[in-house]
């Protein structure tokens, strides 16, 4: 830089001395600077000033200022071309702002346009979920989701939630699946949100599955909690939904299948080679119903839409013959959902 | 003083270990001329998988059998069912899932090999014996459990025979 700065001075020098010996620059006669050479070897030899000279040295000025042209083009970048260049940018850039702050006028009415069309989705999915379920405690020695320590003994249980390997799925109101949603969704299915009844007797399956969780004793000793105490039976449940999603055939899953899935093998078990199946298959397969039933149920309790054919096997297996598969999903999932709310 | 430290280290390492080891109960399923055929049951701390086995051992060579891959192996039966005069293999496992359910396992000893030729989910609290009940010469697989496919549940027995090289349930 500091060598084109020298050479800028050194040709405005050259031209300020030329400039002093052929008047004003402005008098250049253009037709002067074919003779050029022969001026340059004449000026050297010849001190004397001719017409002639006058003409050439002035030919030569202008052939210096054009040189000095380019050299400060040189410097800063800019030829005349690019001069001409820079000015049909500048107007397209003029052009292109005009069109931008047009277009961007639009894009914004089309966005809002899409917010509003959003907002009044949302809207209509949430006028469609069913009014949750305020669950009321049930009197005498019974331990349900509406005793007064129920909110502890989840909130301790949900402590072993965020352990879990869970998908993000959103449900059909629209709303993301919480970890705590499914644990309410387990207790719903599992016992109806009875852990006690009102005379202290531990709700008990056929097979033996204990509480809240209907944990297997073999179950509950794996994973170290007492099934009969409704805190630790909460708990269990929770450590061993952490065993499905992070271990065994369905923690290879994802999406709503991992959670569907999940759900009958909390049922059927982790380990059972039949957890390889994908739902589609699953549910069409020699599998006891119970399981079957159970990845219906969970679909519902999770807000989760059901297939037309779902819809018939739900209605085959275990809706009521008083309700429609629609009236009793809504029930059942207001009833899973407002557990522990 | 140094061996007092290195005796405490010696024991503080044994009880550090005993807690953090896999308990295993051995037993023996059948005692063959060409080998005995062994049980091993682990539970695998601090979850609810188990890596229960059953090998076969020759001498001083182990040849692994079957691997529960996290299942429960309750009940295993060793009875012969093609006749050959070598028993089957008929494993009960219990899958832990609150319907009490079981997977039920078959290996069929052919050439030298047991290989899995049967595998069914489902029958809940299901118990399994091989007997000739029907005293036709040949033992059938009985599979007493609880039904739940129907309301309500009731006691059921499925009975199944081994044919072309694997079990078939008669039907009720």
């Amino acid at each position: 830089m500091k060598k084109q700065i020298i050479a800028v001075i050194m040709m405005l020098s050259l031209t300020c001395a030329l400039l002093a010996q052929a008047g004003s620059p402005f008098e250049v006669n253009v037709n002067g600077v074919d003779a050029k050479a022969a001026v340059i070897a004449t000026a050297s030899s010849n001190t004397s000033d001719t017409a002639e000279d006058k003409a050439a040295r002035k030919g030569l000025l202008a052939k210096i200022l054009d040189l000095l042209g380019s050299v400060a083009s040189a410097l800063f970048g800019v030829s005349n071309a690019e001069a001409g260049t820079l000015d049909a940018l500048d107007r397209s850039l003029a052009n292109m702002q005009q069109q931008e702050k047009a277009a961007g006028s639009a894009a914004k009415g089309a966005v809002a346009s899409a917010t509003a069309a959003i907002d009044k989705k949302l809207a209509d999915l949430k006028s469609r979920i069913p009014t949750l379920v305020k669950h009321e405690a049930t009197g005498g020695s019974s331990a349900t989701v509406g005793s007064k320590d129920f909110k502890t003994w989840f909130n301790a249980a949900a402590k072993y939630c965020p352990d879990w390997n869970f998908p993000d799925v959103t449900n059909k109101y629209g709303q993301k699946i919480s970890r705590e949603d499914y644990l309410r969704a387990i207790i719903w299915i599992e016992s109806r949100g009875v852990h006690k009844d009102s005379r202290g007797r531990v709700t008990k399956s056929w097979a033996g599955a204990l509480g809240f969780m209907q944990l297997m004793p073999n179950t509950a000793k794996g994973l170290g909690v007492n099934a009969s105490d409704p805190a630790q039976n909460l708990k269990g449940g929770a450590k061993y939904l952490g065993e499905i999603f992070n271990s065994g055939h369905v923690s290879k899953k994802s999406g709503a299948e991992k959670l569907i899935m999940g759900a009958c093998a909390y049922n059927l078990g982790p380990f059972s080679k039949s957890m390889k199946k994908s739902w589609e298959e699953f549910k069409a397969a020699k599998m006891p119903v119970e399981t079957r039933s159970y990845g219906l149920k969970m679909k519902m309790a999770l807000g989760l839409e059901l297939s037309a054919d779902e819809k018939k096997l739900a209605a085959k297996w275990f809706v009521p013959s008083h309700q429609t598969v629609d009236e009793f999903t809504d029930e059942f999932y207001a009833s899973a959902q407002g557990i522990a709310r | 003083m140094k061996k007092i430290i290195f005796a405490v280290l010696i024991v503080l390492l044994s009880v550090v270990n005993a807690g953090y080891a896999q308990s295993s109960e051995r037993s023996i399923i059948a005692e063959m001329p060409h080998g005995k055929l062994v049980l091993e049951r682990t539970a695998i701390p601090d979850g609810l998988a188990f890596n229960d086995r059953i090998t076969l051992e020759q001498g001083d060579e182990i040849i692994e059998v079957f691997e529960s891959e996290g299942r429960a192996i309750q009940q295993v039966l060793h009875e012969d069912l093609d006749g050959d005069g070598i028993g089957e293999l008929l494993i009960q496992m219990d899958l832990g899932g609150s319907g009490g359910y079981r997977e039920f396992e078959l290996l069929h000893y052919k050439e030298g090999v047991y290989l899995p030729v049967w595998l069914e989910t489902g029958y809940a609290a299901g118990e399994a014996s091989i007997e000739d009940r029907e005293g036709a010469g040949h033992k059938l697989v009985y599979i007493a459990y609880t039904d739940t496919d129907v309301e309500p549940q009731v006691e059921d027995t499925a009975i199944f025979e081994f044919t072309d090289g694997t079990l078939k349930r008669r039907q009720k």
